[in-house]
């Protein structure tokens, strides 16, 4: 576990004005925004855990997830991207892929 | 007209309302997006000619208050007044509530909307 090791610089390092993330800040800062998500059980969530099948969450409630990335990650998810995207471990993968992430 | 279209309908409609929210003043956003939350989820259930009613006046809804949140501060002037038309279509119970919902607006030191207090 690195987290502890790299906590004193503290999270985002910023190029050309743009936030960069390592894939494990992305991770966490998913992960920390589902688990504030009201309706979901912060002990059934794990990165596999689909929103619907696994959490009893329906279509409307994933629209917001959504919204939360957008606003977290300051970046437009669009609707065709975002209906596939039901469980963490898709929504990690996506944004590393849409963001500039380094190992 | 495939469910599957239409359940992405009501998904870009449903992001699409929220987001122009954002644009309200604080106290109306919150009321109107738990209001919103709430009546998208009162309808999953319904018939498609239902569906079909709720989206149209959802668009409309998105419509209209687009183009009022995005004139210039000093003119800006949310919602529009119910025709008399549309009143018509209220049974008794919806026209006394919104009677009491009158009387609220004009009078709030009155009554307190009901609750004891």
């Amino acid at each position: 576990n690195t987290s502890s090791s790299m906590q004193p610089q503290q999270i985002q390092k910023r190029f050309a004005g743009k936030n960069v993330y390592t894939i494990e800040e992305v991770e966490k800062r998913v992960m920390i925004t589902l688990q504030l998500f009201d309706k979901i059980d912060p002990e059934k969530l794990t990165k596999d855990s689909h929103f619907i099948k696994d959490l009893g969450l329906d279509s409307l409630d994933q629209v917001e997830i959504i919204m939360a990335m957008e606003d977290d990650f300051d970046f437009e998810i669009p609707d065709d991207d975002a209906e596939r995207l039901m469980t963490p471990a898709l929504i990690i993968e996506y944004i590393c892929d849409k963001e500039d992430t380094y190992e | 007209m495939s469910s599957l279209e239409h359940v992405s309908r009501v998904r870009l409609l449903y992001k699409a309302i929220l987001r122009l929210h954002r644009s309200l003043p604080l106290e109306m956003r919150a009321l109107g997006d738990q209001y919103v939350k709430d009546e998208f989820r009162r309808h999953k259930q319904v018939n498609p000619a239902e569906a079909h009613m709720f989206m149209q006046e959802w668009t409309k809804y998105y419509l209209t208050l687009g183009k009022q949140v995005t004139k210039p501060n000093k003119e800006q002037h949310v919602g529009s007044h119910l025709s008399g038309e549309f009143v018509d279509y209220f049974n008794d119970d919806q026209a006394e509530q919104l009677l009491e919902l009158h009387k609220a607006i004009k009078n709030p030191t009155e009554g307190n909307g009901g609750s004891p207090s």
